[in-house]
């Protein structure tokens, strides 16, 4: 996974989903963030936006980590 | 003896401005907020009041900001400054006692608008799975009760135009029946896009002064053509009088009195005789138990069409005369529509408290039909004992809310 692909996923997730940057940490869990499934559906529409790839429903959950996220939309090609 | 509230906190987002304190000086002075909309553009009505500078990231709480619409961003924006006006502090409340009532009447149509186009243009997953929270006509007051923790009857009213006076006389009954010690009251609305705003167009309600929108809303004056589209939220903290003196809480105003009626006469025009506009402003009076020569000042509906203001007008003519100071803010602020009303009532508790009425923008050449002592140009300094504010919505609903010191 690439430095950059995290540095995008934690602009969008300060930017678009309001998480104070102080709260970005890999092992931080979604939930905690305040992601819950709803959010978890809307951030699949921004991460095909931003990374042109997909996120299915059942590839996150609000259980993961920020970490764990990175690895699912890294592991579909982006970078 | 009536049953009187306290006007305790005071919030306003407005296109004059970003709370009570940017807004009031410049409703005050009449000056118009009216300009050109670049998301109208090329529609036959292309300028509207929008509230300026509203960021909503910078201003709102940005975990939640981005799961509401902009109406209901408006009426948080509202809510916090007027809760935190009344010196409540929604962390350590009885939240089970604390209520809220908002009006609202076009809702999330922007957003609705918005996902519409999305769904055709790219398919469903281009649509939010907000969309339902976002557009809901409970989301205003929803979301000012999971922001600011109220757990007490919570709901948003509508009746159109009315629906911002609606919501203050609802939640008085919360107060009355002893259901909430404290009620979060008032009206928003943001629906400026091309579809709502084409559609007044299409009704013939807008103005269409497209040369010099600033001149375009001119409450009672003989050159009016329609009202000006606009957007805003108002709330006020209430509570029942004597809890409010008990805690010292500081009283801006009181809400003495409250009437409602219906023309049961057509979708959108006013019933011409104006006997139902008359019959809520006598019982609002009776309600308060003010007598009309205790009313010296009349925030009006004002919407700078040509059969609301002759007919309110003649109304007013006929119960109070010619003695109050009349005002209608919607020249400077346009018509915000289920807002209207609550950002009304809040100028008049202010024009109650200060001793100050508003002048009506644009108001350069009274309508000869019109025989009212209209507050015109310059902000008039008197002493204002009792006020009402009117509003009026289409389908005929017709609400007054009576104001005292």
């Amino acid at each position: 996974m690439s430095a950059v692909l995290k540095d995008r996923l934690s602009d969008l997730l300060v930017n678009r989903f309001g998480v104070p940057q102080e709260e970005l940490r890999d092992d931080a869990r979604l939930t905690d963030l305040d992601l819950d499934s709803l959010a978890l559906v809307e951030l699949g529409m921004v991460v095909e936006n931003e990374f042109g790839v997909k996120i299915r429903e059942d590839d996150v959950s609000p259980e993961d980590t920020i970490a764990e996220l990175a690895v699912v939309i890294a592991g579909k090609g982006a970078s | 003896m009536s049953f009187e509230l306290a006007v305790t906190g005071l919030g306003m987002v407005s296109p004059a401005g970003i709370g009570v304190a940017a807004s009031w000086p410049r409703i005050v002075r009449g000056e118009p907020t009216a300009t050109p909309d670049p998301a109208l553009a090329g529609l036959p009505v292309d300028f509207s009041c929008r509230v300026p500078d509203f960021d909503p990231t910078e201003l709102l709480n940005p975990r939640t900001v981005w799961r509401q619409s902009r109406c209901t961003q408006l009426a948080l924006l509202a809510a916090g400054e007027a809760i935190a006006d009344a010196g409540l502090d929604h962390r350590t409340w009885d939240a089970t006692r604390v209520g809220v009532v908002i009006g609202n009447c076009l809702g999330g149509t922007a957003t609705f608008e918005q996902q519409h186009g999305a769904l055709h243009e790219q398919g469903t997953d281009a649509v939010t799975p907000l969309l339902i929270p976002l557009i809901g006509q409970s989301s205003p007051s929803g979301g000012i009760a999971i922001e600011f923790n109220a757990k007490g009857p919570s709901w948003s009213v509508g009746a159109a135009c009315a629906s911002g006076s609606l919501a203050l006389g609802s939640a008085r009954e919360l107060l009355r029946q002893g259901l909430c010690d404290v009620v979060i009251a008032g009206g928003t609305e943001s629906a400026l896009s091309p579809t709502i705003v084409t559609g007044f167009a299409r009704m013939g309600a807008l103005s269409t002064r497209r040369s010099d929108p600033g001149a375009a809303s001119r409450p009672f004056d003989v050159d009016r053509d329609g009202f000006v589209s606009a957007e805003g939220a108002g709330v006020v903290v209430l509570e029942r009088a004597e809890d409010a003196v008990a805690r010292r809480a500081h009283v801006h105003a009181r809400i003495s009195g409250y009437a409602m009626t219906t023309d049961s006469y057509h979708i959108s025009a006013p019933r011409p005789d104006g006997a139902e506009v008359e019959r809520a402003v006598r019982e609002a009076l009776a309600d308060a138990g003010v007598g009309v020569s205790d009313v010296d000042h009349v925030n009006a509906h004002g919407t700078s069409t040509k059969l609301n203001d002759l007919n309110e007008s003649a109304v007013l003519r006929r119960v109070l005369g010619d003695r109050p100071a009349v005002t209608s803010v919607k020249g400077a602020l346009g018509h915000s529509l289920a807002a209207a009303g609550a950002i009304e009532t809040v100028c008049t508790v202010l024009s109650v408290e200060h001793g100050v009425v508003p002048a009506t923008a644009n108001l350069d050449s009274q309508d000869p039909e019109i025989d009212l002592d209209l507050v015109a140009k310059v902000p008039r300094e008197i002493p204002v004992r009792a006020a009402i504010n009117n509003s009026f919505g289409f389908g005929g609903a017709n609400t007054v809310v009576v104001v005292t010191g």
